[in-house]
């Protein structure tokens, strides 16, 4: 995984959604805050978000997406959003970051990792220490807020 | 027209709670041996078809693919199957002593209203708001018209194929499973009960569903009849439902028996007609039938054993007398906050459908942490840790007197807080099954 553009700027905002069909938004009620209490701005797009919107929302230039799934069909979903999000922020600096649980089952995960990954995620955060992973990130691109 | 089953059940059991499962399965000979396993749990039960994520969401299409390409769905896809098919699901099995009825979750419910009605069900599930706000992006005032659209089909049209009356309850009393303070759950569902109602429907039932804090459960469901008796009255047909616990769930198996046990001691208590009930498998997965045939049997053997309590013919309460006197305390002031939203909601328009999508817009009705668009989202809700009890942090413009928001000592809510209040009964049921292990040992 690649973090290592060193010229870019302040982090602003971060784009908060979910995939179309996961309707659960406690995730994302969490998520929001998290990303708040470390200093940055949150657009979040509730539950059930169809990847155009996705897109629609990435084009405002934020600094990060973060798609929090748990439904189990966030992987196969993930791989359609980050298509259309790749192809309609193309040149832009975005780090996309998914997270959740992306599978039905734990045996599909290695594999859809490495599917998300190909298919333009920076990275495929899920398990138990996938919180301490995306707080790292932040940490290394200086998003983070000094504590 | 004969009265509705689901009413007939509760009649015929007036001092039962009549207990119901959640319950479905995309293919239609798991889906009848479920209603058959729901039968013989025992009486007074009635079943459930659950329908299927797809079809909830209207893409009927999609779900009938998926069914014919022999795919798993989450739910059965009543809309997919022919009328002939749903009709033989239910032949043999549905009876005067086991109604069936249809929980969904659509937004734009139709096509789910005209399924159950050509297979001859009675019995129907949700609402303009309760189905709209915690699960779609469908804005507020379509659903209102697609929900007043289906409740009218529901009400004059589908007793002509069930020959019974028609029945919807409303879903109000589970926005969002948890974190709600009650009274917005108490005026959600008479309020969704009225737009029933105002659209001719002569039988429904409002819900809620358990929290965090006994006595304030017991308050609630009280005060939800208190206000049922007089916003809905005698001319038509109405039964409070409680709904088992809807948050996150206590992992181990003793802390989730416990949990189920006391939320049917609460329905008992509390005074609800119908209990739909969940799972020890809720925290891990989708429960099998099995798994709901353990929790019909034990919540039905709790909720009798409470009644009798209620009624003096058993041993006593499973409740203390605090309990029972704080349960006063709150159901008095869970009524008068309802029942301020409640008349501030109907006196924005003579038509419930249109007070209830101008009380959206006014953020008069506020579902705390829902992110649905149409939603104020400024109203915030609060868990005392010390009590488990809920209070409103903020009112946000919600019609009440400010003197009822609380002055928490946490004044913002983090997501560490947040954490900890979503996993309250988790930790409270699952520390309790620790205890007796430990005492066991």
């Amino acid at each position: 995984m690649s973090t290592g553009r060193s010229k870019m700027k302040p982090m602003n905002t971060a784009v908060l959604t979910t995939t179309r069909s996961d309707s659960h938004t406690w995730n994302l009620v969490y998520m929001e805050m998290w990303l708040r209490e470390r200093g940055l701005k949150v657009i979040n797009l509730g539950s059930c978000v169809p990847a155009s919107e996705v897109a629609q929302a990435c084009r405002t230039r934020p600094g990060m997406l973060l798609v929090s799934s748990i439904n189990g069909h966030g992987g196969i979903e993930g791989l359609d959003l980050i298509r259309e999000v790749r192809a309609a922020t193309a040149g832009d600096e975005l780090l996309t970051v998914i997270g959740g649980k992306l599978t039905t089952s734990p045996e599909m995960l290695p594999a859809m990792t490495e599917r998300l990954l190909v298919a333009g995620f920076d990275a495929v955060l899920t398990g138990a220490d996938a919180l301490a992973s995306l707080d790292q990130l932040l940490a290394e691109r200086r998003w983070r807020a000094a504590a | 027209m004969a009265i509705n089953s689901i009413d007939c059940l509760i009649q015929q059991h007036p001092n039962r709670v009549v207990v119901q499962p959640r319950m479905g399965f995309s293919c239609r000979r798991e889906m009848r041996s479920g209603l058959k396993v729901t039968r013989a749990s025992g009486a007074p039960v009635v079943g459930t078809i659950t329908v299927d994520a797809m079809t909830r969401q209207g893409l009927v299409d999609a779900a009938s693919e998926a069914l014919r390409r022999r795919e798993t769905l989450n739910g059965y896809p009543i809309a997919s199957y022919s009328t002939e098919e749903n009709q033989a699901l239910l032949a043999g099995v549905r009876s005067e002593a086991f109604p069936v009825q249809v929980r969904h979750g659509s937004p734009l419910p139709m096509h789910v209203f005209r399924a159950a009605a050509s297979a001859g069900i009675d019995s129907n599930e949700g609402g303009p708001l309760s189905y709209c706000l915690p699960y779609s992006r469908i804005p507020v005032e379509q659903a209102i018209a697609a929900w007043r659209d289906a409740i009218q089909f529901w009400a004059v049209d589908a007793p002509q194929l069930s020959g019974r009356q028609s029945h919807c309850e409303s879903f109000g009393g589970c926005m969002m499973g948890q974190l709600c303070p009650p009274s917005m759950l108490v005026a959600l569902s008479i309020l969704e009960g009225r737009f029933f109602a105002d659209l001719g429907l002569q039988s429904l039932s409002v819900s809620y569903a358990q929290g965090t804090n006994d006595a304030q459960d017991i308050g609630a469901s009280r005060a939800l009849r208190d206000l049922a008796e007089k916003y809905l009255g005698a001319a038509l047909q109405w039964h409070v439902v409680q709904y088992t616990w809807m948050g996150v769930f206590p992992s181990t198996r003793i802390g989730a028996l416990e949990l189920i046990r006391n939320s049917a001691r609460i329905a008992a208590r509390g005074g609800a007609d119908r209990l739909i009930v969940k799972t020890v498998a809720e925290a891990h997965g989708i429960p099998t039938v099995e798994d709901n045939r353990v929790a019909l049997t034990l919540s039905r053997i709790e909720a009798d054993t409470e009644r009798d309590a209620v009624s003096g013919l058993g041993k006593a309460s499973a409740f203390d007398q605090s309990t029972l006197s704080a349960a006063e305390g709150w159901r008095g002031e869970i009524a008068a906050e309802a029942a301020a939203i409640v008349d501030a909601v109907l006196s924005l328009d003579q038509d419930v459908g249109t007070a209830l999508a101008k009380a959206m817009r006014r953020g008069w009705l506020d579902v705390p942490f829902c992110l649905h668009q149409d939603n104020a989202n400024q109203a915030r809700g609060w868990l005392d840790p010390a009590t488990g009890a809920l209070h409103w942090q903020a009112i946000g413009r919600l019609p009440l007197p400010s003197a009822h928001q609380v002055k928490s000592p946490t004044a913002m809510l983090t997501s560490d807080g947040l954490l900890k209040a979503l996993s309250y009964n988790r930790a409270r049921y699952d520390s309790r099954a620790t205890l007796r292990d430990c005492a066991m040992a």
